[in-house]
């Protein structure tokens, strides 16, 4: 048979450039995920809206009024020492009664709801997505249907990513617009009710808070996606990519029992803060932002830029993960 | 068939090794323009495989592929626009039910025209409306065959297309290879169902333990030069005596009284005038069949 006279056929398509992404698949990955996306945003969302309206109008700094315990001791004739000894045996160091009256506590709620309550969902949705937009459809065989048509690795690749990237995107404005908008219905009311302690708010410190957030999402997202198109079995995709959100996500509560204030009123063990190094959360400055943004505005705050690099790193990392999996997933075998 | 053969897929020394023996080792076949070609082989002997490579899907250890002249490695993409492919394994994307997923795959595949999806569908008996989650193992098929030849693509490659599906629909099946034949589509599919390949080929490939054993055309498996007959004789008389100087016995049966015979085509006449002249039970023909190449290929002999 193959001694038979051969012709090469002359190939018949011109090469042209392959699209950025492809808009069925986009519109597939959509319709696979948007139930998923909506309920996690909402979710989100809420939980933004039900923070700032609880506490959000209040001033949650604990700062003791020494004048007025100065007044108080003075009318009824008590002596300091007395006191300072009664509460020494308590257990209350002066050292610690300094510490106390000094707490910034929206520091602590800062860091609660911006690395840990509000970053719980779209966390979830990060891992899910970013494991069924690769490695579940490699792991299935259903990819074989999305390679079968003439779209390129490389394009299922940026469409997937553009997807994940654009869904992100999209949510996390939602949750900027509802921590924004409720933090601006708490102040108005704090404002109504109680004109003498008016908290301060600054939109710009909740933006950056924002940003920082979507930030370390778009880290995992791109350490979850890189994993995910890396491996052809979900399990491993699931495992690495989950592994890390988890792991952050458990140090970064950890480290929060090594926090300074914690240390203070007692519940906390300063060795914990080592767990920090291990969360990819520790990268979202809060402390930085929030000087950065009053200092812009005005108040008497050294400004700080260290917030800048720590983003910049969790964009690095975002990239480099999803670049070397994407990488891996053009040249790889695909058992399809 | 002409004598000058337009190649469109080409596997050249083809090697994928998986290690322990497993993979496709120097695997080289061509499929021409218009053909049918099937890949015959045992569970395990590297049909996907081979398949796989030819989709782009894998990349060979060895050896080349082109696909109308196009790398099916490096040109993946642009093949595709020629190819119509039927998975060995079929999982669906995460879509509603098979309307959804056949508009999905038009649409990836520039396709407006649905009318040939929709005359499948009516072939094969499909209802798409049906949720791919709960479809049987047929319905799947039949729903994977209308993603494959829907676009009316050039190319054709298939893994075990008739997997699950009943022997009507395999009826129907068959149809269809034809008619995609008769349009000039050049069609690849593995199948270990010898009659549907007997019935749909033009060559056969067989292919154990990953290596390419023989290409059979069919053309020749269907024109032997010879017949084989299994006679039948009412006597010992003549079982004994019949001249056997113009035919080749094959075996006798002292038990039965039958002799099995092969006769070139031009001596059937003179196999007539001498078993006429003795008392005959009964006569009947061996079909060689496609399986008989096979089995005597791949080295079993069970139905021998």
């Amino acid at each position: 048979m193959s001694s038979e006279v051969m012709n090469q056929v002359e190939p018949k398509t011109k090469r042209k450039r392959t699209k950025f992404i492809s808009k069925p698949l986009f519109k597939q990955s959509y319709k696979s995920l948007f139930g998923l996306w909506l309920a996690l945003m909402i979710g989100s969302s809420l939980i933004f809206v039900v923070i700032n309206l609880a506490i959000g109008s209040k001033s949650i700094f604990t700062n003791i009024d020494m004048d007025s315990v100065s007044a108080y001791v003075k009318d009824e004739g008590l002596s300091w020492l007395k006191i300072l000894g009664l509460l020494e045996k308590m257990g209350f160091k002066l050292t610690r009664i300094q510490i106390m009256s000094q707490i910034d506590l929206n520091s602590i709620l800062n860091e609660l709801v911006y690395k840990i309550a509000g970053v719980l969902l779209p966390m979830i949705y990060v891992m899910i997505a970013a494991n069924k937009l690769i490695a579940a459809q490699v792991n299935d065989g259903s990819m074989a249907y999305v390679l079968s048509t003439p779209t390129n690795r490389k394009t299922v690749v940026r469409t997937q990513y553009a997807f994940m990237l654009l869904s992100l995107v999209v949510m996390y404005i939602a949750i900027t617009i509802c921590a924004l908008g409720s933090e601006a219905i708490s102040f108005v009311i704090s404002k109504n009710s109680n004109p003498d302690k008016i908290a301060s708010w600054n939109p710009g410190t909740t933006l950056l808070f924002c940003l920082g957030s979507f930030l370390s999402m778009f880290a995992l997202s791109g350490i979850c996606f890189g994993a995910s198109s890396f491996f052809n079995k979900s399990n491993y995709s699931i495992a690495v990519g989950g592994g890390a959100c988890i792991l952050s996500f458990l140090c970064c509560i950890l480290g929060l029992f090594g926090n300074e204030v914690f240390v203070a009123v007692g519940v906390g063990v300063k060795a914990m803060s080592f767990f920090n190094y291990l969360s990819i959360f520790t990268l979202v400055d809060n402390t930085s932002m929030s000087d950065f943004s009053k200092a812009v505005m005005g108040y008497d705050v050294a400004i700080s830029y260290a917030w800048i690099w720590k983003l910049g790193i969790l964009l690095v990392i975002g990239i480099v993960f999803a670049y070397v999996g994407g990488r891996r997933f053009v040249k790889k075998d695909l058992p399809l | 068939m002409s004598k000058e053969k337009e190649v469109v897929i080409s596997v050249r020394n083809l090697t994928k090794d998986y290690g322990k023996g497993r993979g496709i080792f120097d695997v080289s076949f061509d499929v021409y323009k218009g053909t049918v070609f099937g890949y015959c082989g045992t569970n395990g002997s590297g049909k996907t495989t081979t398949l796989r490579n030819i989709m782009g899907f894998i990349k060979p250890n060895k050896g080349t592929i082109t696909v109308n002249g196009l790398d099916a490695w490096k040109d993946a993409d642009e093949i595709k626009k020629l190819v119509g492919y039927l998975p060995g394994e079929i999982a669906f994307p995460d879509v509603e039910n098979g309307s959804e997923f056949l508009k999905i795959q038009a649409e990836t595949l520039g396709l407006k025209d649905m009318s040939k999806a929709e005359r499948i569908i009516n072939m094969m008996q499909l209802d798409p409306t049906a949720n791919l989650r709960r479809m049987s193992k047929g319905m799947k098929q039949k729903t994977a065959i209308v993603a494959a030849f829907m676009h009316s693509p050039d190319i054709i490659i298939l893994d075990e297309p008739t997997t699950g599906l009943d022997p009507l629909m395999r009826d129907a099946f068959v149809t269809l290879i034809k008619e995609e034949k008769a349009r000039g589509a050049t069609i690849l599919m593995s199948n270990h169902m010898f009659d549907e390949l007997e019935e749909t080929c033009d060559y056969v490939a067989f292919i154990k333990d990953g290596h390419l054993i023989d290409i059979v055309d069919m053309e020749e498996v269907k024109n032997l030069p010879y017949r084989d007959y299994v006679i039948t004789f009412e006597n010992e008389k003549g079982y004994n005596s019949v001249n056997t100087d113009k035919m080749e016995v094959l075996s006798r049966d002292d038990f039965e009284l039958s002799i099995s015979i092969r006769v070139d085509l031009k001596n059937i006449n003179d196999l007539v005038m001498e078993l006429s002249k003795h008392e005959i039970k009964g006569v009947t023909e061996k079909k060689h069949t496609l399986e008989e190449f096979f089995m005597k290929d791949i080295g079993g002999d069970k139905n021998e």
